[in-house]
């Protein structure tokens, strides 16, 4: 019932997120709408449950089967949103269907809305710098603070244990 | 603790393991959908081993076991490809080896972008989803509807510069 009732409530997710973009006046955002979204369905499906089963919220494997599944679809759809966002594969799909057929030159220019690879490095950058990961100290960008460095070190220590190669 | 999430801690755990010695034989093939067969098989194997010799039916544990190993495997999906895939994180890993920093040109001749073009392009074309005609790419028809299909998000969704 836990898993039922959390997959029947998760078209809350995707419409609580649209609704709070369209409803704000701000561009952007969109990442903490969608967490705000989550969060809205986890009491969607906490609320019944707790009138039904009572304060105590039933048994702790009800819970703990109810909030697997919801993690599981919020992050499900997490990871649809971020392909969205900025899957490299589907904008060159994007990028071929909208100005195609394209050559391997075309696809490089028109990607991202003409920002091109240059732009895609660029975009990701200023992210970091925003999120305070990454700094430019002249003409070098540096790795900043000991957050960043522990990404950078923790990504080559999984690629090297997993053998995935340079990735990126 | 609860039979339950026993279940699914010694299926997390098996998962880990065979994940761990498949990555590290093969050296190519590598995905996340050969993570969801080893899941699924670390899965289906506990499962089948409680059923015939604990006599521990699935449908008595499935409602808690499974939707628990999913959660905890999506998260690892999550961290995987964000490590394998993220522009991000290989950028923070050169800065990581180089000590004192990049310089830009520096960066592009260590992490040449144009070439993730190229291996993606060949990968998409592989895959079906793009065809190459007398040097210019096509979409074949399920790139068209899935590109409408994002089309459409990004409207619903106010995205501006994807990618």
């Amino acid at each position: 019932m836990a898993v039922i009732t959390a997959v029947m409530l998760s078209p809350v997710v995707p419409a609580a997120h649209i609704a709070l973009i369209r409803l704000s006046r701000r561009a952007g955002g969109a990442v903490k709408f969608m967490m705000f979204s989550f969060v809205v369905y986890a009491l969607f499906w906490l609320a019944p449950t707790l009138c039904a089963r009572g304060p105590a919220g039933g048994t702790a494997l009800y819970l703990v089967a109810g909030f697997s599944t919801i993690g599981f679809l919020c992050l499900g759809y997490a990871e649809a949103f971020s392909m969205l966002c900025r899957g490299f594969s589907l904008r060159i799909i994007m990028d071929v269907h909208i100005h195609g057929p394209l050559t391997l030159p075309g696809i490089i220019g028109k990607y991202g809305g003409g920002m091109g690879a240059e732009g895609l490095v660029m975009k990701r950058i200023r992210t970091m710098e925003k999120m305070g990961l990454v700094a430019m100290d002249g003409e070098t960008l540096k790795a900043k603070g000991a957050r960043a460095r522990f990404a950078g070190r923790m990504g080559l220590l999984v690629k090297n244990i997993l053998k995935m190669g340079e990735g990126g | 603790m609860p039979e339950q999430i026993v279940i699914g801690i010694i299926t997390l755990f098996i998962f880990f393991v065979a994940h761990l010695v498949v990555w590290r034989l093969k050296s190519k093939g590598k995905g996340v959908t050969l993570i969801t067969v080893i899941a699924a098989l670390s899965y289906s194997s506990v499962a089948a081993f409680y059923g015939v010799f604990l006599k521990y039916k699935p449908s008595e544990h499935a409602w808690v076991s499974l939707p628990f190993c999913m959660f905890v495997i999506i998260l690892y999906l999550h961290f995987y490809v964000g490590v394998e895939r993220s522009v991000s994180v290989r950028i923070l890993g050169e800065l990581v080896k180089s000590k004192g920093g990049l310089t830009m040109e520096r960066l592009r001749s260590i992490y040449p972008v144009e070439r993730m073009f190229d291996h993606r392009v060949e990968l998409l074309t592989e895959k079906k989803w793009l065809e190459l005609r007398d040097g210019r790419y096509y979409c074949r028809p399920k790139a068209k509807w899935l590109s409408v299909l994002a089309i459409g998000l990004k409207k619903a969704y106010r995205l501006e510069t994807t990618g």
